[in-house]
């Protein structure tokens, strides 16, 4: 258990998780000769590079001890998901209430949510993002959810 | 009499209003960027990256580039007033800036490191003016043989100068390189990793990438832990005036640090902030006084500074030379140019003369924008300081996500910036550093290409790479490299294992 949980081994192993999945996926590509290369010839090479690297890293954990550096996990979650929230309801609920959603739940990674600072916040980036893209840019976004 | 209607036509592009504006503009983003602990150039770059869509390829670039060496010069406000860096480059000022501000001396020290930055860039723009057009002129020789080799060197010290293990370095590498076969491949038109994804078919957009690994795990990794500044040392103007002594104790230093930059910005894989320790070293190395420094010695905020806006100038010589990007915000910078259409090699200069002059005539006018803005601003600088990050920081996630989305009005790009926040959260969490990561993104397709092309040329010989010369030259480069960084690992595990043992 305390082998798996060093930096290098979970390093080594996610090369050698996308090492397999490039592999794989190469399969369906014909690899060609040197002198003609098919599509498949680079990603083999590349992928079996990854694996080898990852190998190699892996091997170094034996000796380092590295544990895993702290990550912010409530950031972490908050902030992918504010991006994800606003990427599907941006062209549904436009920019205004997307950008309060985006605003208010990459806001909840502090410790303490202010409601007023927040609200506030976001009503200034809305305007701004307003004036920047879809008046100055030309960028057809709705504002509003009934809007055009 | 060449380079007189040369500079003349740089100064035709560079004094357009549109161009001077961006210039303005991007300067000022950069000195904001830099002063500010949390944000650095590299995500700012790539946020503004759609934003050069919309304007021509010279302005896109004037206002990139503006944002990095702007960037450098802000750096140090922070690392002298706070003792916490603005910009990576700048950390090394902290070690005798903020002991200068500890002895009321900050206003010297703002003003000496703002000096010195324009003593750096200033004398590099000249040298790029130089030497990029003849070192253009011989690379106009090169086969896609020598292409291939000059890259795959590009790659090889980008992933060994990282921090850290070499190995991960190549490691982000060859992930740069997968991730930059997703799309339709150029010579068969086959579609490759696209996993029947629709808006994986043209590629994976530069712009998500750069933004998800850089922006979005930038700002992941400092909430909760950059604090805003309850109080900063008030600068009056007077404070500023710098003695006779410190301006001659760092006249000689700025030179030595301008030089090390230059040549440090011109090496491939290499970036700032390499620049401004070796400076300081140097510097520490060769003075009289070594015990001064970490004690508010001049040299020791003159040389690192001149040394890393030296840095920042002269990476573009084998950017706008070569089309071998020596550090990320290169690689963004080539990328800018890729999507104007335009591609990165020796002919840049030769064949869009307004682009390349446009830009060294900006680069001057940029410089001295900044010491215009740098000196009298100082107060505004400082009191920037207070802006507290969690009013930052969602307003960046905003600009990141509405700013992938104006590129091709695509939601899927908006997710793939989320997808690649979570692969630089990971790379940072499992200590792979991004840099090389983007560099393979940029040179994937291009060194696929000139492979392919020599082999096909040659037969499918791999001999060819060390029968030409040019090229030879760079296989045994990159094979010295890799050498002495196998050679140092293992000299560094027998030193650690010899001290455990004792």
């Amino acid at each position: 258990m305390n082998f798996l949980i060093k930096r290098d081994v979970l390093a080594g192993l996610m090369c050698l998780m996308v090492s397999a999945l490039v592999l794989w996926e190469g399969q369906n590509y014909t690899q060609g000769t040197l002198q003609s290369m098919g599509p498949g010839y680079l990603p083999r090479v590349l992928g079996l590079g990854l694996a080898g690297c990852g190998l190699l890293i892996m091997l170094s954990a034996l000796r380092s001890s590295e544990a895993l550096p702290k990550l912010n996990v409530r950031a972490f979650c908050l902030v992918t998901l504010a991006i994800l929230v606003f990427a599907f309801t941006l062209n549904w609920l436009g920019l205004f209430l997307a950008t309060f959603l985006l605003v208010f739940i990459s806001s909840l990674s502090e410790k303490r949510l202010r409601f007023r600072v927040t609200g506030l916040l976001a009503l200034a980036l809305c305007g701004l993002s307003y004036l920047i893209f879809i008046v100055g840019l030309n960028m057809p976004i709705r504002l509003f959810p009934w809007s055009f | 009499m060449d380079l007189l209607s040369n500079l003349a036509l740089g100064i035709e592009t560079a004094f357009t209003l549109e161009n001077l504006l961006y210039c303005a503009l991007g300067v000022t983003i950069g000195m904001f960027i830099g002063v500010i602990p949390g944000i650095g150039h590299l995500a700012a770059i790539s946020m503004l990256l759609p934003l050069t869509f919309y304007v021509p390829a010279t302005t896109a670039i004037v206002m990139l580039a503006g944002i990095y060496y702007g960037a450098q010069y802000g750096g140090s406000t922070a690392s002298i007033l706070l003792n916490l860096p603005g910009t990576p480059a700048s950390a090394v000022v902290c070690l005798d800036g903020y002991p200068m501000a500890q002895q009321g001396r900050a206003g010297v020290a703002l003003m000496m490191t703002t000096v010195a930055s324009f003593v750096g860039s200033f004398i590099t723009v000249i040298v790029l003016a130089a030497f990029a057009p003849p070192l253009a002129s011989f690379a106009v020789a090169f086969n896609s043989t020598d292409y291939f080799s000059m890259m795959l060197l590009g790659l090889v010290a980008a992933a060994i100068l990282v921090q850290g293990s070499p190995v991960k370095g190549i490691a982000a590498v060859l992930l740069g390189l997968i991730l930059g076969l997703v799309g339709t491949d150029v010579s068969t038109g086959i579609q490759r990793y696209a996993f029947g994804l629709t808006f994986l078919y043209d590629g994976i957009n530069i712009v998500a990438i750069a933004m998800g690994i850089f922006g979005v795990a930038e700002v992941i990794a400092n909430v909760g832990k950059v604090k805003g500044v309850q109080s900063a040392q008030k600068i009056t103007f007077r404070s500023l005036i710098p003695t006779r002594q410190d301006v001659k104790q760092s006249i000689m230093p700025m030179f030595r640090g301008t030089g090390i930059g230059t040549g440090v910005g011109i090496l491939p894989g290499t970036g700032t902030s390499i620049a401004s320790f070796l400076a300081y070293a140097v510097e520490k190395r060769i003075s009289r006084h070594p015990a001064k420094f970490g004690k508010g010695a001049i040299e020791g905020i003159t040389a690192p500074e001149s040394a890393n806006n030296a840095a920042a100038q002269s990476a573009f010589i084998p950017t706008l030379t070569l089309g071998i990007p020596g550090d990320a915000v290169m690689a963004l910078m080539l990328g800018a140019l890729l999507i104007h259409g335009i591609t990165p090699g020796p002919n840049v200069i030769s064949d869009n003369p307004s682009l390349f002059w446009g830009l060294v005539i900006s680069f001057l006018i940029g410089n001295v924008l900044l010491l215009i803005l740098n000196i009298p601003l100082v107060g505004l600088w400082v009191r920037l300081l207070k802006v507290p990050y969690p009013l930052l920081y969602p307003s960046i996630v905003l600009f990141i996500a509405i700013g992938v989305y104006s590129i091709n009005y695509s939601h899927m790009d908006i997710m793939l910036v989320a997808v690649f926040g979570v692969l630089g959260c990971l790379m940072l969490l499992l200590g792979f550093e991004p840099a090389p990561l983007l560099l393979g993104y940029i040179l994937g397709p291009m060194i696929e290409e000139n492979f392919r092309r020599a082999l096909m040329l040659n037969q499918g010989d791999m001999m060819v790479f060390v029968e030409r010369p040019v090229s030879a030259a760079f296989i045994a480069l990159s094979v010295l490299l890799l050498a002495w960084s196998a050679y140092s690992m293992v000299k560094d595990r027998r030193t650690a294992r010899m001290a455990a043992g004792q």
